[in-house]
């Protein structure tokens, strides 16, 4: 009687020492959650940063020469196996023209570059929203002068189901390649490409 | 007894009051605790102890704070490298316009690169990248993880001086010379405790130079898995290098199938203390049922299986890398065990993904 008496009364004793190892627990939890949450966000400005000052170096010279040497840049991707573990999401490079009504509202009047992210894994797989709500909600985009040129990757990103035109950002390093299109040209292509479509008449 | 109870009663919530305020206590220590007075290299180091010292079934969980040092080589301030277009805090190192004082200066700055890259990542020593729980019992394989360290790119001006590049010789700056002035040059600093050191003669005014690996020369290692490669390759059109770290680290398929057991284990006496007429009217179950118990054999021989491949293909990757070191230590596992690695190579993603099955850190 007496030793079930005792072995009630270390009951609180045991639930305080699980709550306080659940909260500290938690807390450190909370603090990696939030360091690799910032970075995720912050390693994706970057990206959208490089690519842009590529683009906007490619648009003010315009000459072809240069093109094929400054138009070409290797930028890091987002993991792969952590894209698949949900530890972060899959982030993807997309475009739009100036004359795209389907265009996210942060793009307002512009042309723009995005790079956005599916929570939760690759587009084939889950489908929640369409892409410039997801660009709009999850993304960050940067007003761009010109209508039309293309961004394509090596090696290509993961397959989509064929219907978005993105570029995904899944290797360890991904070279990308900033060109015009001419329109004449519009149908040579990359599987993959993330593209400033000219309102309708461009698309691969 | 009523008074015994009212006073544990109050001792408890004494208990409870004090574990709350040091929580906050702790809570506004971390919120107070600025992290910005530490430069990007002691941030590097601390998340990279952090790491070492968490189990390693956690291990993934813990992100290195490792940003890339990006070096720009330049021949006045003004100057940019294209490379580096749209990067922050990118560093430039400004020539003197001595060729042989530039050629000197060139390489001073990938030996440095290669030397700090090799530090901040605990010399070898320490496991970063074991592959959490789900490889230690074969469920995963083995891959090999990256931190890239740093970037050296030149200025378009930099470039065309070929009287500087043709006399950049890092290699022999690594035997010769000496980190912030110290006795031991850097070489002697690689190999003196720890790893293998391979050098190569580098050319960076050849286009699409690559080292000759039978050239390299070996040392020898502590005997530990760990092991160090130091090696350079330049392709001159692309004349951004960088230094990465790699590691691969697998365990034996004995070692796999018995963690793989140890968890089986667990997991059994885990389902037992929590509900024992359960666990054993399943067994029960099992073993008196003749499809049952042949669909249990058949289940588990298929995960033993599978965890014995995974490792099996593990070990071939990781000598797939680390094969050309060997190890003086009789009982290193060698390696099949994996290596630790410094390299230097040209920024572009063939040669890079060649290496890196997945990096880390941030760009």
């Amino acid at each position: 009687m007496n030793n079930k008496g005792e072995l009630t009364d270390e009951v609180p004793g045991v639930v305080i020492a699980v709550i306080g190892i659940l909260m500290i627990a938690g807390l450190v939890g909370l603090i990696i959650y939030n360091i690799s949450v910032n970075q995720e966000n912050e390693n994706a400005k970057n990206i959208l940063n490089v690519v842009y000052e590529h683009v906007d170096l490619i648009i003010k010279d315009g000459n072809e020469k240069k093109q094929i040497t400054d138009g070409q840049f290797a930028v890091r991707g987002f993991d792969k196996a952590k894209i698949w573990a949900g530890l972060v999401g899959t982030w993807y490079l997309m475009g739009w023209g100036k004359n795209d009504a389907s265009r996210p509202d942060k793009c307002a009047i512009d042309s723009c570059i995005c790079i956005c992210k599916r929570k939760s894994t690759y587009l084939q797989v889950t489908k929640p929203n369409p892409l410039n709500v997801d660009c709009q909600t999850n993304g960050y985009c940067r007003a761009v002068k010109a209508d039309k040129f293309r961004i394509s990757t090596l090696p290509e990103g993961n397959p989509t189901d064929g219907s978005d035109q993105v570029l995904y950002l899944d290797h360890p390093l991904q070279e990308l390649d900033v060109t015009f299109v001419p329109s004449s040209k519009s149908s040579d292509g990359d599987a993959y490409l993330a593209i400033i479509k000219n309102g309708a008449d461009y698309k691969t | 007894m009523e008074n015994k109870r009212g006073e544990l009663t109050s001792s408890y919530i004494g208990a409870i009051i004090i574990s709350v305020v040091g929580f906050l206590i702790l809570l506004a220590a971390l919120a107070l605790f600025n992290f910005g007075e530490y430069n990007q290299q002691q941030v590097c180091q601390l998340s990279v102890l952090t790491r070492a010292t968490t189990p390693s079934a956690i291990q993934n969980y813990v992100p290195l704070r490792c940003t890339t040092e990006k070096i720009c080589i330049v021949e006045k301030n003004s100057d940019e490298c294209t490379e580096f277009l749209g990067e922050k805090e990118v560093d430039k190192i400004i020539l003197t316009g001595d060729n042989a004082k530039d050629s000197l200066i060139i390489a001073k700055t990938n030996a440095d690169s290669m030397f700090e890259c090799w530090g901040m990542m605990g010399q070898g020593k320490l496991d970063l990248f074991s592959g959490g729980y789900m490889q230690s019992i074969g469920l995963k394989q083995g891959q090999s993880t990256c931190v890239v360290c740093s970037r050296i790119a030149l200025a378009p001006s930099v470039k065309a001086k070929k009287a500087v590049l043709e006399n950049v010789d890092i290699n022999n700056y690594l035997q010769t010379q000496s980190p912030n002035n110290g006795a031991a040059t850097y070489s002697q600093l690689f190999k003196n405790d720890y790893g293998t050191q391979t050098f190569s003669k580098l050319d960076l005014t050849k286009p699409g130079s690559v080292i000759d690996s039978s050239k390299l020369k070996e040392g020898e290692s502590d005997g530990k898995y760990d092991l160090r490669k130091v090696d350079v390759e330049i392709d001159q059109t692309n004349t951004e290098i960088t230094y990465i770290f790699m590691q691969i680290k697998v365990d034996s398929v004995t070692d796999t199938l018995k963690n793989l057991g140890s968890s089986a284990g667990v997991a059994l006496a885990g389902s037992f203390a929590i509900s024992p007429v359960t666990t054993l009217r399943t067994a029960g179950t099992i073993v008196s049922s003749a499809p049952a118990a042949i669909v249990a054999v058949v289940g588990s021989l298929a995960v033993v299986g599978f965890s014995a491949y995974n490792a099996d293909k593990s070990q071939v990757a990781a000598a797939g890398y680390c094969g050309e070191f060997k190890s003086s230590d009789t009982n290193s596992k060698g390696a099949v065990g994996g290596c630790s690695i410094v390299e230097g190579m040209p920024y572009d993603f063939r040669t890079v993904n060649k290496l890196c099955s997945s990096i880390q850190g941030n760009p």
